[in-house]
């Protein structure tokens, strides 16, 4: 026992005392002094065995770990902060964003042989197992296999689990309606930038800010809270609502879709303002295009011809000279006018379109009959720099600085051109020798429905929350007057008798008042002139006579055959009519004379 | 202090095997234990009366101190147990806000998966709506009912004002 202790002391200790003590037998009360000793040193030697390797970790290795630690923890997110939805004035959503994934593929990090993750993949994707094969022969990574994959697609492969396989995930803008207010609401490209529509005229409206976040994550994946920035979880959820219609939208694309294949014309556009505020309960055009799939259709189409292109109104122009006419003191309501059939101004002679004269006939006959010979000589009542004055108080020449994008300006000649030749002032009166575009002819009418003012046309209402809350709304110029209730109130009913006994026929719609007007005109070629077959028809009806609120247009574009605006626009604006007061709940100005039309169809 | 114990135990090893050395061994056992524990059967009454006597005087700061110490040991087990809890709080909290926004996401998903659903739907109805097949009309004024607007009849002045009053007709439609 002492032998051991000795070597144990003499191995560990390195006290000088307890060596000098050897010869006798140790003092028994220093024995256990060897144990404390030893246990003191081993727990020392650990101690600074403990220490040097924290100095090391803490010290010397620090920087290095510290960077790999973050490489793990920290990460950057780009939270999903999708731009702000559309909808319509109630509420059905016309664009918002969603998740999607792009699959791309690494041949060389396969675990598993191509064939059996082609085979495996291949019912995911609605792809032949060959073509993925195929696909994967191709290069050793880096392959795009597909893109656009729904969410439930990409939880479906990454189940999977195979190593190889790569989603990327990416937003893209999703259009539920599809093509019905394309025209209206537009396009978003690949990179997210509104290219067309309200998504590019209000893209400060629709963009939220995308901030990328830095994150801690825990060991096992999940985020850590300790460096979100404040705010992180509060994306707001406000919506651009616009003032369009759906139902309406959806019933006036049916019925200018109709009229086009009946009469294989190139285009049309259909057009429903509320005059009060010149908010569009619908906004159409043919043919357009689903912007879902932008990419597949023609680049033309992107731009809405309502508010892009010119046309010449022709006679769907003639209510508002008599308007001006009226409002000018020029014209009385029951002044009469000789139609003589033609007449010749200048060297140039001008006849009506079916080269009838109708001898003295009032106002509302002129209208009634589209008497474009009547219209000239109500014109020239008028001084033409009047005229000229008046035109361009109605907007003609102007733009409407309405919300969408890409708006052409009328086109009028100049003042001097205008003065110059007495045959300007006279096409003008029936709606030739000038330009406008449908959405100004529809902003015209307004003027005509809500008692003489101009409204701004306008798509957007506003950005509301969910709840129907409003945050923001677009200022509007306020309306300019122009017309005295009376005159409107005056054409108004002049145009009530175009559609109960002239051309506008077709739009009577039984137990209402409404007032329209038709418009054929040649189609006005680039180079100068007009074509010889192509013709543009178009409606303008009025809702409704006695209580004045809604303008519809319908312009229909090269309609092929016997067509003219009383039996092409007359009756898709009738069935915009039909829809527009089961909408609005339009109650009938004669109940009686709906009784009768619904004992006549019973009948049948 | 642990170490007190240990020397008795081995003595008392040591003493059973050398016998002829117990004497001794019990001297510096005496000694050693009488050292280091102040424990002795002889001398028992005389330390009793002593610290008796050093109880009666121990000084005011001594006792103050005393009392200080076993406050801050109070003190420390409680600010050791507090920052336990705190501790385990936190890491608590973040793995329930891991948790909840994993919830937050998938509801999130779920909300985009049937904003999608529902507007396709509408879609998808609203189109086949418009095959006459489906033998689906579009509301129009004739199959609608119109309800004129009920007259603001007074219940008790009613019969008075009936005839020489009546009602003038209204015209405004009803949807404005």
């Amino acid at each position: 026992m002492d032998d051991g202790l000795r070597g144990l002391s003499r191995a560990k200790l390195r006290d000088n005392q307890h060596t000098l003590n050897q010869p006798n037998p140790p003092p028994l009360s220093q024995l256990p002094r060897f144990r404390l000793l030893l246990i003191w040193g081993i727990m020392i030697a650990g101690i600074s065995v403990l220490s040097l390797n924290l100095y090391r970790l803490q010290v010397l290795q620090a920087p290095e770990l510290e960077k790999k630690a973050r490489q793990q923890q920290m990460v950057y997110m780009r939270p999903f902060v999708p731009r702000r939805p559309i909808v319509d004035r109630n509420g059905n959503i016309l664009a918002v964003d969603q998740q999607v994934y792009t699959l791309y593929a690494h041949p060389k990090l396969f675990k598993r042989s191509p064939q059996e993750i082609a085979a495996l993949l291949a019912p995911i994707i609605n792809q032949k197992v060959t073509e993925l094969e195929e696909l994967f022969s191709q290069k050793q990574s880096g392959i795009r296999v597909d893109h656009s994959l729904t969410e439930e697609v990409a939880d479906q492969i990454a189940r999977l689990q195979l190593d190889g396989l790569e989603l990327i995930q990416y937003y893209s803008r999703f259009y539920p309606q599809e093509d019905l207010a394309s025209d209206v609401v537009g396009y978003v490209d690949m990179d997210h930038r509104g290219q067309a529509g309200v998504e590019y005229s209000q893209e400060n409206l629709l963009e939220r800010a995308v901030r990328t976040l830095r994150l801690s994550r825990a060991g096992n994946g999940a985020l850590m809270p300790d460096h979100l920035p404040e705010g992180f979880l509060h994306i707001d959820d406000l919506r651009l609502q616009l003032t369009i219609d759906s139902r309406l939208q959806r019933a006036a694309r049916f019925a200018l879709k109709q009229k086009i294949k009946e009469f294989s014309a190139e285009r049309g556009t259909v057009i429903v303002m509320d005059a009060l505020d010149g908010s569009l309960l619908a906004m159409v055009s043919e043919p357009t295009y689903n912007p879902n799939r932008y990419f597949d259709f023609d680049v033309s189409l992107f731009k809405n011809w309502a508010l892009a292109d010119l046309y010449e109104p022709g006679s769907t122009f003639k209510p508002l000279n008599v308007a001006i006419a009226l409002e000018n003191g020029a014209i009385k309501r029951d002044s009469q006018f000789n139609d003589t059939g033609w007449i010749q101004i200048g060297k140039w002679s001008i006849a009506n379109y079916d080269k009838v004269g109708r001898g003295m006939i009032s106002i509302t006959d002129i209208l009634k009959y589209s008497s474009n010979i009547g219209m000239v000589r109500i014109i020239q009542q008028m001084k033409p720099d009047v005229y000229y004055g008046w035109l361009e108080r109605l907007g003609l020449g102007q733009k409407l600085d309405t919300d969408l994008p890409f708006e052409s300006p009328g086109q009028i000649k100049s003042q001097q051109q205008f003065l110059a030749e007495p045959v300007e002032a006279a096409t003008t009166s029936f709606g030739q020798g000038f330009s406008i575009t449908p959405l100004q002819l529809a902003q015209m009418y307004s003027s005509l429905v809500n008692g003489g003012k101009l409204v701004t046309p306008h798509v957007v209402k506003g950005l509301y929350d969910t709840q129907g809350q409003m945050y923001w709304r677009p200022s509007l110029t306020s309306p300019r007057p122009i017309f005295s209730p009376k005159t409107t109130q005056a054409v108004l009913e002049m145009m009530e008798v175009v559609v109960d006994e002239g051309t506008g026929r077709n739009a009577k719609i039984p137990g209402y008042r409404i007032a329209g007007k038709t418009g054929t005109a040649q189609k006005a070629s680039p180079t100068g002139g007009y074509y010889a077959n192509a013709k543009i028809t178009s409606f303008v009806g009025l809702v409704t006579v006695d209580s004045p609120r809604y303008v519809v247009v319908a312009v229909v574009d090269e309609p092929k055959g016997e067509a003219f605006g009383s039996n092409v626009a007359a009756p898709i604006v009738k069935a915009v009519i039909q829809a527009l007061i089961a909408i609005e709940r339009i109650s009938p100005s004669q109940p009686t004379q709906l009784q009768e039309t619904e004992i006549e169809n019973s009948s049948d | 202090m642990n170490a007190a114990p240990r020397p008795f135990v081995s003595t008392q090893r040591r003493r059973s095997r050398r016998p002829a050395a117990s004497s001794r061994i019990r001297e510096a056992r005496l000694g050693y234990s009488a050292r280091v524990t102040s424990i002795s059967s002889t001398a028992v009454g005389q330390k009793v009366t002593r610290l008796k006597t050093s109880r009666q005087s121990t000084p005011i700061w001594l006792r103050a101190l005393l009392s200080m110490q076993r406050s801050s040991d109070l003190i420390a087990f409680f600010l050791v147990g507090a920052t336990l809890t705190l501790y385990s709080w936190t890491v608590y909290n973040q793995q329930q806000w891991s948790q909840d926004y994993r919830k937050l996401e998938t509801l999130q998903r779920h909300e985009r998966d049937l904003t999608r659903a529902n507007e396709v739907m509408k879609n998808q109805l609203a189109q086949q709506a418009e095959s006459p097949a489906t033998g689906l009309i579009n509301p129009t004024h004739t199959n609608t009912i119109f309800l004129p607007p009920a007259p603001e009849t007074q219940p008790y002045r009613a019969s008075i004002e009936e005839i020489s009053k009546p009602e003038p007709e209204v015209k405004t439609p009803l949807g404005y």
